[in-house]
């Protein structure tokens, strides 16, 4: 009996040593790429997210860094979006994506945004979702806690300090939510696109015969605003607009 | 050719050897032409003469010419001499032209010779090139239909397939039955996708005999060439075109001069061309490419070296590679060497010892770095790497150049220039490349996962604030009412509650405690009035009291009954020596409780 025991425990405690095979196989990629043997490194990389079903923001920065060591600049492009995607304030991953985005053909002008807008951007972009999520949970609990001291004070003083840091977490919870509202929808949505065919026309209507507008090549990122059967309807940085046919294309 | 004028010659020398006048004439070969058509002028003089002055010939193009010939001719004692000088013209445009005599000076005399003239038609498209052939004598015209089998240009490549920037050597050789041969017009090719190097022929005019299919032919290269293909897939080597004047014997000679001199001969112009060729040009292979091979193909040693490795900073050394052997050297660029970020580089410059020859071009290409430093320390230059393609191994091959130690003394001019820049510098950027991956042990997630907002603890968590205030609210309205309950209670009590202070001050009065038992009276009818009412301890006052009751209708006897009863009390607590009736007042309490407590039960 003791012996049967004993037994469990060691099998449970070698159970918690051994890594998962997802996790072996991020190891041994890192190891491969260390070795400069790149394809190996994108094999088991890819292993992981397509077999394990696994995936973490260094996942996608590992196995873009691979494939633009092989000079693969569409798929580097494609999973350092993807890393983007879950760990938006890495500056290692926006540093990186910059640099490849330099080494594909297009490199189109992109509209620039209201000032309003990019700064919401900018702070949205400082967490992902769930982060907002927290701090959301904690700026509204913190909003109550004054509301309670605005109804059990008994001087007006402290009323009034309650009631008045209430509604300023309330709005502030409010700005935090909408935050994490916003990062939610970049983060679930698969709106984003990036092209893979070496150079594509972007035509006027969703047909074979419609007039090509455009020509943008491997590499570059466009943002689908609606579907239509196999064609697909695009909107470049610019704004320029066309369709497109879905085969040519890579979902972030 | 030279027969040609020797025939004439003699019969002009057989016609007039007795004569021995000095003849100096002019004859054209036809005296009508067409246009293009290639035609000879021919001045000849039967003496020995210099200062040959040509006639003007802007009307045509000159072909050929002016050629000079001679031939001396001793017979039966006479002697005979002519020079003559002849050009192959063409002629541009239709018309009628008279070309102006030439001067030749004989001795210390100048003669003149006649005007020839030239009638130039359209150009006939019938005319055959071969037929119209410039031909001194007017008899022959007419080429042989065989004469391309006499005659014929071959390119020899060397190679079939090659490498990218390998050599291959092509030479075209012409083949020959006749052994005079005039080139009138020679197109040489141009080599389209090929990097072309000349190879030098010996100055050698003669016609040399080979075998070749079985008979023997007189030959000659006309050029030979080396080509370093510049792009890959199938290239052409294209043909060499030429036009040339043989000399071709007549099967029957047809006048006494002919039969005498072995037969007659004609001129006849032939078109020969070289077959083209195919070439397979071969792409170098893309594995194993080294990074720094920028086209290098061949068989090379490279060799690096400078020229002082203890020099003061600002002061310059020469850093030199030198590459040598057999392959494209005339076509090696430069090394991109990083030198070290002190060292102010300027473009290399280039050195050449090549030769061409049918193997491929051989010598070296020395390439020097001008490098000046800028800072004192000791600093390594390389090493370098060097790559190339090896045509006889059919890889890349890769040469290290070992680094060589500079050591660079500071200069006092040195140090007052860092000094006067100011702050330092910060480091220079030397290149850009990507971030290195992250080696951390990722925490990873099933792709599906959901995220943890709008997740069900995410809305239980923010649904607990709110829970919380609600919470502390009900318990604040639920003490609020037991504390109404308090006084509704003791309102109910109040009758019972002043009972009990009567009876006590009964009991003080038996004691005769006075104060206590005022004080007791007094108590019990604020603590009655007070419950009753629920008037706060604080705001009970006979004013405030007596209005109470007035709006719960008490008839006003008994309102003024409290009031004495309560100046009494007063006054017997602040007057203790006061004789008062005790028992009175007590009687008087109880009743005026009782009476109270039928208007204030409701």
């Amino acid at each position: 009996m003791k012996k049967q025991i004993l037994l469990l425990i060691t099998l449970f405690s070698a159970f918690q040593l051994l890594a998962t095979p997802a996790q072996d196989n991020v190891i041994k990629a890192s190891e491969a790429y260390k070795k400069n043997d790149f394809a190996q490194a994108i094999l088991l990389y890819q292993q992981v997210l397509e077999e394990s079903k696994e995936h973490a923001p260094e996942v996608y920065f590992n196995l873009g860094n691979a494939y633009y060591k092989v000079t693969d600049y569409p798929n580097a492009i494609l999973n350092y979006e993807r890393a983007t995607k879950l760990a938006p304030a890495d500056e290692d991953i926006l540093f990186n994506l910059s640099l490849a985005n330099q080494k594909i053909e297009d490199h189109i002008e992109p509209v620039p945004e209201l000032f309003y807008i990019r700064w919401f951007k900018g702070i949205r972009n400082l967490g992902d979702q769930d982060v907002w999520a927290i701090l959301f949970l904690v700026v509204f609990s913190a909003a109550f806690g004054m509301l309670m001291l605005y109804f059990q004070a008994n001087s007006s003083s402290k009323k009034r300090l309650g009631f008045y840091s209430s509604l300023g977490l309330f709005v502030f919870s409010a700005f935090v939510l909408t935050l994490a509202f916003s990062m939610h929808l970049k983060q679930s949505n698969h709106n984003e696109a990036i092209v893979f065919s070496g150079s594509v026309s972007v035509k006027s209507s969703p047909v074979e015969a419609g007039t090509g507008l455009f020509v943008i090549h491997a590499g570059t990122k466009v943002k689908i605003t609606d579907e239509l059967g196999d064609w697909l309807r695009i909107r470049i940085a610019d704004g320029n607009e066309g369709w497109i046919l879905s085969s040519d294309l890579e979902r972030i | 050719m030279k027969r040609i004028l020797f025939i004439i010659a003699f019969v002009q020398v057989a016609f007039l050897a007795g004569a021995q006048e000095i003849k100096f004439s002019g004859v054209s070969s036809h005296s009508k032409v067409a246009v293009g058509e290639q035609f000879r002028i021919t001045y000849s003089i039967n003496s020995n003469a210099s200062g040959f002055q040509s006639p003007d010939l802007r009307d045509f193009n000159v072909l050929s010419g002016p050629n000079q010939s001679s031939s001396v001719q001793i017979m039966n004692g006479a002697f005979a001499q002519t020079l003559s000088y002849y050009y192959i013209l063409s002629a541009k445009k239709e018309g009628k032209y008279t070309i102006d005599p030439a001067v030749i000076t004989i001795g210390n005399g100048r003669i003149q010779s006649n005007s020839i003239i030239v009638e130039v038609g359209k150009s006939s498209q019938k005319s055959n090139p071969a037929a119209t052939s410039a031909n001194p004598n007017p008899t022959q015209t007419q080429a042989s239909t065989n004469t391309s089998d006499r005659i014929f240009i071959r390119a020899i490549v060397n190679k079939s397939s090659v490498f990218l920037g390998e050599s291959v050597s092509v030479t075209y050789k012409l083949y020959s039955k006749y052994n005079q041969i005039n080139f009138s017009d020679l197109k040489f090719p141009t080599f389209n996708g090929f990097y072309t190097e000349e190879i030098e022929m010996g100055k050698n005019d003669k016609l040399e005999v080979e075998e070749y299919n079985g008979s023997n032919w007189y030959t000659a290269e006309l050029k030979r060439s080396l080509l370093f293909p510049q792009k890959s897939g199938r290239l052409e080597i294209p043909a060499l075109e030429a036009t040339c004047l043989v000399r071709e014997k007549t099967q029957s000679g047809q006048n006494f001069f002919d039969q005498m001199f072995g037969g007659g001969y004609r001129d006849v112009s032939v078109k020969i061309k070289s077959q083209p060729h195919n070439l397979e040009v071969l792409a170098h292979p893309n594995n194993g490419k080294p990074a720094d091979f920028n086209g290098a193909v061949g068989a090379f040693k490279v060799e690096a070296s400078v020229d002082k490795d203890n020099i003061k900073s600002g002061d310059a050394i020469t850093y030199k590679v030198e590459v040598s052997g057999n392959g494209n050297l005339k076509l090696l660029e430069a090394p991109k060497l990083d030198f070290p970020v002190e060292f102010e580089a300027y473009d290399p410059q280039l050195k050449d010892n090549i030769r061409a020859s049918e193997s491929g071009t051989n010598g070296t290409r020395t390439f020097e770095y001008l490098l000046i430093p800028r800072a004192g320390g000791k600093y390594k230059l390389g090493p370098f790497t060097y790559s190339f393609f090896s045509t006889s191994k059919k890889a890349y091959q890769t040469i290290t150049l070992p680094s060589i130690d500079i050591s660079v003394a500071k200069t006092v001019g040195d140090q007052v220039v860092t000094n006067r820049s100011g702050t330092g510098s910060s480091p220079k950027q030397l290149a850009s490349d990507i971030k290195f991956i992250k080696l951390q042990t990722p925490d990873l997630k099933p792709i599906d996962s959901e995220p943890f907002f709008l997740s069900i603890p995410f809305y239980s968590l923010s649904a607990l604030p709110p829970l919380a205030l609600i919470l502390l609210l009900v318990v604040r309205s639920r003490n609020a009412d037991r504390s109404s309950n308090k006084s509704l209670y003791r309102q109910k009590e109040a009758g019972g509650m002043a009972q009990k202070r009567l009876k006590h001050a009964g009991e003080l009065l038996k004691t005769n405690n006075k104060d206590s038992f005022y004080e007791e009276i007094f108590r019990a009818l604020y603590g009655y009035l007070g419950d009753k009412l629920q008037i706060p301890q604080a705001q009970l006052s006979k004013e405030f009291v007596a209005e109470k009751l007035l709006i719960k209708s008490v008839p006003s006897a008994d309102i003024k009954e409290l009031e004495r009863l309560l100046s009494t009390c007063e006054f017997a607590r602040f007057a203790p020596g006061a004789e008062l009736n005790m028992s009175k007042v007590y009687d008087d309490t109880r009743a005026l409780i009782t009476s109270m407590e039928k208007y204030l039960k409701a």
